[in-house]
């Protein structure tokens, strides 16, 4: 009997001593909820452990935690082309305990029919970085550069084979894309589908394929090593790791799409939570370890604080999904 | 080369650098060991703590627990039919077999020495051709990959012992599960029933602790033959017995080895096909020459020797195409990969020469890894021994136990949880119907394989063609009839020429 009553004194205590210390606990900005976070935060990360989402989930959490001073655990949660991530990051308690590393397919997914969970049932927090789309050709290849295969495609339609992924997937979309800017049907350059990046660059090597639609980072080692060259980069600049490779606009294709990642939490959870979370991405981008991460990985990190980012997430989907509509490849 | 190798041993023999090596070593073990927790799982867990180590000691620790992992898979395999890879699923049935019958210590001494053999021969494969293998690479387009996929299954059907046609419906049964989840061609989602977890397909390793794990534990509650007498296992000079029976074996060894360092080159192959092809390979040869004298319980061991020694022979080589061409064959090559890159370091030809050293550091791990192997491999074959005295009864329930932890933690679903539950039966009601379980879950784990490189090489070509037409093709499908009908037509040929068997005289007794 007399037990319990000091165990539930000790527990009393213990947590009174804890909330203490989780407010001591520097917190910038008053204006957010006045003991958030005061326990770990759980990181949804969409891909296999080991890849580049992963790499960059595991980075940021290791300067978020600093920010917050609470622990931020990654869990990953992969499949579906990232469709049981989003699905999870969507249905976590909006608390801003369960927050998630989302990526550009959570805009085409749903249009894809390949998703139930829609991009308004999260808020963007923070962008971290831009992967833009490139074209990957082996280095004998016969083109110079972007127009010279426009060119050989528009006398040669559907002569040419491409992949970088699954049907539907961001390589496939930006190549519709621009071959839909330059007026040629979807089906002037045959999209072969594969198991994503790494599989793509074995065929354009072992020349079953003659052309990748990867990012540049993906190439990364065969770029570096001239076995591989990069005709065009989808993005608004150049690439400042990789600045020999011009943009499709400046090559006069009115064309830019490519991947992304940024932190999202599921919607309705409060706005000083986001906004607390939003500082802490930006700050942690900011280190000079996260820097030094970035650019040894060739991950260019672009920066969108929180109502920017929900607007860039909201135009990706809209184009995204005229584009899926245009092609008729959306699943009923 | 030489001033590279020094340096890399320097690299090496560095006190904590070494101590990270045996603590490596040790959790490899633990992991492996464990059913439904894999190689993979062990990596991924490591992630965070590589971060402050330098390159050199982060990717030493991911080598050292890789290798590890993958031959303590094959302890529960043997001791419990729990094989701990796809790869240890290949020889499970004689494992299992022979270690029931009093045979572990010998079977698990020649496991051990023929892996280590293997994964050296791995090693100087590695050191000697890696640039040569990366070329293997450049040959393959998804022509080949199909075939040297179905090579795999079709090794699987071939192997089954019995009734081949229960193995081949096992075989079909496990590609047919393949189909669940997204088609990556159309888009489509198959056979998912509206459940986002089902949108990636059936993840083998669930399915796999269900139908070996779980349903093992179901029958051995239905035959209530709980209080069996656990499986006798003596260290007592494992290595020696190990060490001769493979010298016996070396030809097998060998044809193992190449086996492995080939088709581990293959970004995307890797160890699960190389056991099977080897295995399946080993098989064909017996049927050519019977060697009575290698045979334990009427089983010959020259299969699973040829088997272990390419699953552990492909570790080092499938570090080729991550290294030369920055293309990751499989998930821990790909978090090896990450670690390079994140620690500044690029793949590619060029890392030969610019990061030389560190090449030359990653040959010796390897090296290091499959000698400690032997060593680490006895203590954990010891301490796994200890575990089969604990009472049967309470044996199967923390069995059952991590059969669901291993489910669960695969992808931090609960669905898994239901996968493997039902896996379980299915595995039950066909082990009493005397079918295989190892070739489904092959099935399962090809399946995808052959289907995306079949349905990607029509897209490229429309038209059948180049499957038949190209010179590895053509190769693959020679070795493909090779192992089909090879054994047959030779004793067919035998029998014409000389009717009288000699009946073999003596076991090895080990």
């Amino acid at each position: 009997m007399i037990k319990i009553p000091r165990l539930a004194v000790a527990a009393v205590t213990g947590s009174v001593l804890l909330s203490m210390a989780a407010c001591a606990t520097p917190s910038s900005g008053d204006s957010t909820e006045p003991d958030y976070p005061n326990r770990p935060i759980t990181l949804i990360q969409p891909f296999s452990a080991g890849g580049g989402t992963d790499a960059i989930a595991r980075a940021l959490a290791v300067e978020m935690e600093e920010s917050l001073g609470v622990p931020v655990n990654i869990e990953v949660r992969e499949g579906g082309g990232g469709a049981i991530g989003f699905s999870a990051m969507a249905n976590g308690k909006a608390d801003g305990y369960t927050i998630g590393l989302a990526t550009g397919e959570i805009t085409t997914l749903a249009h894809l029919g390949q998703m139930t969970t829609t991009p308004d049932q999260i808020v963007g927090v923070a962008q971290v970085n831009a992967y833009p789309t490139a074209i990957v050709v082996a280095a004998d290849a016969p083109w110079e550069n972007v127009n010279d295969l426009i060119e050989d495609v528009r006398s040669k339609p559907g002569a040419f084979t491409a992949s970088g992924g699954a049907r539907g997937n961001l390589g496939d979309l930006g190549r519709a894309g621009m071959l839909d800017t330059v007026g040629l049907p979807e089906t002037a350059i045959k999209w072969v589908a594969t198991d994503g990046a790494a599989p793509t660059l074995q065929e354009v090597l072992a020349g079953g394929l003659d052309l990748a639609f990867t990012s540049l980072p993906e190439a990364r080692a065969l770029l570096e090593s001239g076995d591989v060259r990069a005709l065009a980069v989808f993005a608004e600049d150049r690439d400042p790791l990789r600045p020999e490779v011009p943009t499709l606009k400046e090559e006069g294709i009115d064309w830019a799409s490519g991947g992304w990642r940024g932190i999202v939490v599921p919607a309705g959870t409060s706005e000083a939570v986001i906004e607390r979370l939003d500082a802490a991405t930006k700050e942690a981008l900011e280190t000079a370890k996260y820097k030094e991460f970035a650019e040894t990985t060739g991950s260019t990190v672009v920066y969108r604080e929180n109502v920017e980012f929900q607007t860039f997430i909201g135009e990706q989907e809209k184009l995204f999904g005229s584009l899926i509509t245009k092609l008729g490849i959306a699943v009923d | 080369m030489l001033d590279h190798l020094w340096a890399g041993l320097e690299l090496i023999m560095d006190p904590f650098t070494l101590l990270l090596i045996l603590v490596a070593a040790f959790y490899g073990l633990f992991m492996g060991a464990v059913p439904g927790l894999t190689a993979t799982m062990a990596t991924v867990l490591l992630i965070p703590f590589t971060m402050f180590l330098e390159p050199m000691q982060a990717i030493a620790m991911i080598i050292t627990l890789s290798a590890l992992a993958i031959y303590s898979g094959d302890l529960p395999g043997a001791l419990l039919k729990i094989p701990g890879t796809p790869a240890s699923a290949a020889y499970v049935d004689d494992t299992y077999f022979l270690a029931k019958k009093g045979h572990a210590t010998g079977i698990l001494g020649l496991g051990l020495v023929s892996s280590a053999i293997g994964g050296v021969i791995g090693v100087l494969a590695l050191m000697i051709m890696a640039p040569a293998l990366a070329g293997l690479a450049r040959n393959f387009t998804t022509y080949e990959y199909f075939w040297i996929a179905v090579l795999g299954v079709s090794a699987s059907v071939f192997i089954t012992r019995g009734n081949q046609i229960k193995g081949g419906i096992s075989l079909l049964l496990g590609v047919g599960l393949s189909t669940i989840g997204l088609d990556i061609v159309s888009g489509y989602p198959r056979f998912t029933f509206g459940a986002d977890s089902l949108l990636s397909g059936l993840n083998f390793i669930v399915v796999m602790v269900g139908v070996f794990g779980l349903a093992e534990v179901l029958n051995q509650a239905r035959l209530r033959k709980i209080a069996q007498s656990p499986i006798p296992v003596s260290t007592k000079g494992i290595l020696r017995r190990g060490w001769s029976l493979s010298l016996k074996m070396r030809g097998e060894l060998l044809k193992g080895s190449v086996i492995g360092v080939g088709i581990g080159a293959l970004p995307g192959a890797g160890s699960d096909v190389a056991a099977w092809v080897a295995y399946g390979t080993g098989k064909a040869g017996i049927q050519r020459s019977k060697r009575p004298d290698l045979e334990l319980e009427k089983i010959d061991l020259r299969p699973y020797t040829s088997a272990s020694a390419s699953n552990n022979s492909s570790l080092g080589t499938t570090l080729v195409p991550a290294m030369v061409l920055g293309i990751p064959g499989d998930s821990i090559t790909a978090i090896l990969l990450g670690v390079l890159i994140t620690q500044g370091l690029l793949p590619g030809p060029q890392l030969f020469h610019t990061q030389g050293d560190l090449v030359a550091g990653i040959y010796w791990v390897v090296l290091i890894a499959n000698i400690l192997m032997l060593f680490c491999g006895v203590l954990a074959i010891k301490a796994f021994s200890k575990v089969l005295s604990i009472p049967r009864a309470a044996m199967m329930a923390i069995i059952v136990a991590f059969c669901l932890i291993g489910a669960y933690a695969s992808n931090n679903d609960t669905f898994d949880i239901g996968v493997m539950i039902i896996a379980g039966a299915i595995g039950l009601a066909m082990q009493r119907s005397g079918y295989p379980m190892a070739p489904l879950v092959l099935g399962l784990v090809l399946g995808p394989i052959i289907e995306r490189n079949f349905m990607a090489s029509l897209q490229k070509s429309e038209s059948l063609l180049p499957f038949v037409t190209r010179p590895v093709s053509v190769l693959l499908i020679v070795m493909l009839i090779a192992i089909a009908v090879g054994p047959h037509l030779y004793g067919w040929i035998k029998s014409r020429i000389s009717p009288v068997h000699k009946k073999h005289a003596q076991n090895v007794t080990v």
